[in-house]
């Protein structure tokens, strides 16, 4: 369990598991970026991928990305936030 | 297995059940091309069955397949070879995942399984024990620890996305699918376990009452696991009915 202080930590967390997820998947992991937004309610985990990789990221009947925002989820639950994953 | 297969059954439902229990492949892992719908014929005389033609994603995908979703998983590293390179070659595709494959092979899959699980438990804020059971096929990844509940998730949703992610991954990396196992404090043998023992319950019970029962709605490797489980019995068969998240399995007496 997380206690408030090291939410920050947490969140770094977060981008690091999407950017791993990402970086794991994609043919050009340098083009990987994460960026997190934090509006009242949410975390939004803003997704850049190169151009061509987008297909990647997304997978066949969007497999890859809808695992990639379960995980998201999990990861958000496990550190008491709400996450939204959003691919660019 | 590069040559498609063809299996018939009463409708194109029955004859992908088949398929699917003959593979041990969920239908999502499987190219599934339908060659006669089959017909009833007029009461239950002069019916044709169904026909269809599987082919195992570990051969090449046919030209035709629409990008960018290819029904395989050629995707993950090489979408030029779809065009390119329709027919196998032998020194750049790797071979189909054999039901028995080499202990080097697995082996070498064991530890890479092991470290993402782990890089992504850590990244997830999960303070758990990863480790891999290299000696068997498929190769199996074990998460121990407390409040891992959220992990396997409802239905083992999570644990569904934990495990597709990790082969992704790896088949980012080894060129071919390897089927790696996640299990959460034994959830997965457990699940297996209580499965097989419901779908023979069950069939018991479609054996004396001689009329098929529709079981509650699965994911896709909760029926795999059902109808693998009856697959030897002489006195049953099983199907599935609906789509998607509402899929269910019968099994009904064998005529």
């Amino acid at each position: 369990m997380t206690s408030q202080d090291d939410e920050d930590a947490v969140e770094g967390n977060i981008v690091g598991l999407v950017e791993y997820l990402a970086k794991s998947v994609v043919d050009h992991p340098d083009e990987v970026r994460v960026e997190s937004t934090q509006d009242d309610e949410y975390t939004i985990y803003q997704l850049h991928v190169a151009e061509e990789d987008v297909g990647k990221i997304i997978g066949r009947r969007g497999r890859v990305a809808k695992a990639m925002r379960t995980l998201l989820k999990v990861a958000a639950i496990k550190n008491h936030e709400h996450a939204i994953l959003e691919i660019e | 297995m590069t040559e498609p297969v063809q299996f018939t059954g009463k409708n194109v439902e029955a004859a992908i059940a088949e398929a699917e229990a003959q593979l041990g492949k969920s239908r999502d892992d499987l190219e599934i091309e339908v060659q006669s719908q089959g017909s009833r014929g007029v009461f239950g005389l002069g019916g044709e069955p169904a026909r269809i033609l599987v082919r195992d994603p570990s051969a090449p995908p046919p030209v035709e397949v629409p990008a960018p979703s290819p029904p395989t998983r050629v995707e993950w590293e090489r979408p030029q070879a779809r065009v390119a390179r329709p027919e196998p070659s032998p020194s750049l595709s790797e071979p189909a995942p054999a039901p028995e494959r080499s202990h080097a092979e697995v082996g070498e899959i064991a530890q890479p399984a092991e470290e993402i699980v782990g890089a992504m438990l850590t990244k997830m804020g999960f303070d758990a024990e990863v480790s891999v059971r290299s000696d068997e096929d498929p190769v199996t990844v074990d998460v121990a620890g407390d409040n891992l509940g959220v992990l396997i998730g409802r239905r083992g949703d999570s644990l569904t996305a934990l495990q597709f992610m990790v082969n992704v991954i790896l088949s980012k990396r080894f060129h071919t699918w390897p089927h790696v196992v996640i299990d959460v404090q034994g959830y997965r043998s457990r699940r297996e376990q209580s499965l097989s023992s419901l779908g023979q319950r069950v069939a018991d019970r479609v054996r004396r009452n001689r009329r098929p029962f529709t079981l509650e709605a699965m994911p896709a490797n909760d029926r795999r696991i059902i109808h693998l489980a009856l697959r030897d019995r002489r006195d049953v068969e099983t199907y599935s009915v609906g789509e998607g998240p509402t899929r269910r399995v019968v099994i009904a007496p064998k005529r």
